[in-house]
């Protein structure tokens, strides 16, 4: 068993070590200016996770083209070579410097012993490894956390939308003439009938439509309010939606064409934290 | 000096070439992952032939694992982090598309509503096209350009208002920043592969359609 553990010595050190450097590493970059931490943190790119580096430039040139700017092509340049460079140490350098110490270990009297280039080739690898490893396991948990939230934006997003165009639709049926389905200026002389606006007056609703859409409250000459249910729960389990079920995410909007704000959304039992 | 330094030369080569696809295809991923391939595989082939006169098994073996568990983090890790980066950036484009289209839609049919009402509370005057003339004032200019009123600027938004007859007024919206579905579209202000929105005022009411 002694012996075993003292085979493992040299890796437990080069561990210890890799894990030493980059405590010591993130300590510096904390305390130093945005200017130099730059320089550095590409130094660190070096070493672990080279994607790292092209998603940081990808996101950046993204919001950038969302903004409507432009990212200068110098820092594309840059992300190239650091990324080429850390392709050329993690899987050139560190390896060589490591098989170049085990070679000389087996050929030499004691070949327990390793040697410097043993030492650096491994503690390389491990500033490689034990970043990666910690990635993977807490990039993936996060991911998928982020994919539920992202769908509960979608759906907030997607139900907005309907929302708007059943908003723009009320606000100029109002306007129209009874005979073309309109309301001659109030919501409560809808159709040649002259009956409240119905969601069914309106060109965009759609009985088939993932949300569950209803009418809530007084219909007056001038405005009504349109509410929207999705099939996601919100953080209120007992909030009692429009549809007569509970705890679902829900907004509504208030029609009201007299106004300069023709309608106004507002959300009501929001998406879980 | 031992023959084996011919590896760091051989590999600085091969990923400083490997590279370059970045430059040629102006794609980071595309040179990333051909370097990387490039890496691996001549991790593999430097690895078989300085361990071939290595006689311990068992250091053959700890390398054979610990360079297959390096290849597998680091690409796994890549791959992961290219598959986020797309979405984070498909994302933006779809955020920013999707705001600039409601944007376009709120506005144009806004602009109708307005043109609606006042025509419904003046009965004088005679048709739409009256009433969006009145309404919109100097903003609408001689080419048809209708400029945005002062607290709507600043949307990245360009009005384009055509009066086809008396009761039917057509307005097209070109998007300043947000792609639209085709990159090659020709937009009808000049610009090509941009959002492009037509909102149009009738008789039969008010209809919005997203060209592009």
């Amino acid at each position: 068993m002694y012996e075993l553990i003292k085979d493992w010595n040299p890796w437990v050190k080069a561990i210890l070590i890799a894990i030493g450097i980059e405590l010591l590493f993130s300590f510096i970059t904390s305390i130093l200016s945005v200017n130099i931490r730059e320089y550095l943190v590409d130094i660190g790119f070096v070493f672990a996770l080279p994607a790292l580096k092209i998603s940081g430039y990808e996101t950046a040139q993204a919001i950038l083209n969302f903004s409507g700017d432009h990212k200068d092509l110098t820092e594309f340049a840059q992300t190239a070579i650091t990324t080429g460079i850390s392709v050329f140490v993690i899987f050139i350098v560190g390896p060589y410097l490591l098989l170049r110490g085990y070679k000389q270990s087996d050929q030499s009297e004691n070949p327990k012993q390793r040697s410097w280039s043993w030492y650096i080739g491994a503690i390389m690898i491990m500033m490689t490894m034990i970043p990666a490893i910690l990635s993977s396991v807490i990039g993936t948990k996060v991911y998928m956390n982020t994919k539920e939230s992202m769908e509960d934006s979608r759906q907030k997003d997607l139900l907005n939308a309907e929302l708007m165009d059943l908003a723009l639709d009320a606000s100029y049926k109002i306007f129209m003439p009874q005979e073309k389905g309109g309301g001659e200026g109030s919501f409560t002389n809808m159709t040649t009938n002259s009956e409240n606006i119905k969601l069914e007056h309106l060109d965009s609703y759609e009985e088939s439509s993932m949300f569950d859409f209803k009418i809530q409250g007084e219909v007056t000459d001038s405005s009504f309010t349109i509410v929207g249910v999705t099939q996601r729960m919100g953080e209120d389990e007992d909030f009692e939606n429009a549809n007569g079920e509970t705890g679902k995410q829900q907004i509504s909007v208030v029609v009201s064409p007299y106004e300069e704000n023709i309608f106004t959304l507002s959300r009501a039992n929001s998406m879980r934290n | 000096m031992s023959k084996d330094f011919i590896w760091p030369i051989v590999g600085f080569a091969v990923v400083s070439v490997a590279v370059c696809f970045s430059f040629i295809y102006q794609d980071l991923w595309l040179g990333f992952f051909v370097a990387l391939t490039a890496g691996v595989g001549l991790l593999l082939i430097m690895t078989v032939k300085m361990l071939s006169g290595v006689k311990s098994a068992g250091i053959k073996k700890t390398v054979g694992f610990l360079f297959l568990g390096l290849s597998v983090l680091v690409i796994y890790d890549s791959v992961f982090e290219m598959i986020k980066s797309d979405k984070k950036s498909d994302i933006l484009v779809e955020i920013r598309q999707s705001i600039d289209g409601n944007v376009s839609q709120i506005q144009s049919e806004k602009i109708f509503v307005e043109r609606l009402r006042y025509k419904s509370q003046n009965e004088e005057v005679e048709n739409l096209a009256e009433a969006f003339r009145t309404v919109a004032g100097d903003r609408l200019k001689a080419d048809g350009t209708l400029l945005p009123k002062p607290v709507e600027q600043g949307q990245d938004l360009n009005f384009s208002a055509n009066i086809v007859n008396p009761d039917s007024i057509v307005i097209t919206i070109v998007a300043d920043i947000a792609r639209g579905q085709d990159l090659k579209y020709s937009n009808s202000d000049g610009s090509t592969g941009k959002y492009e929105g037509i909102a149009t005022l009738s008789e039969n009411g008010v209809d919005y359609v997203r060209i592009n």
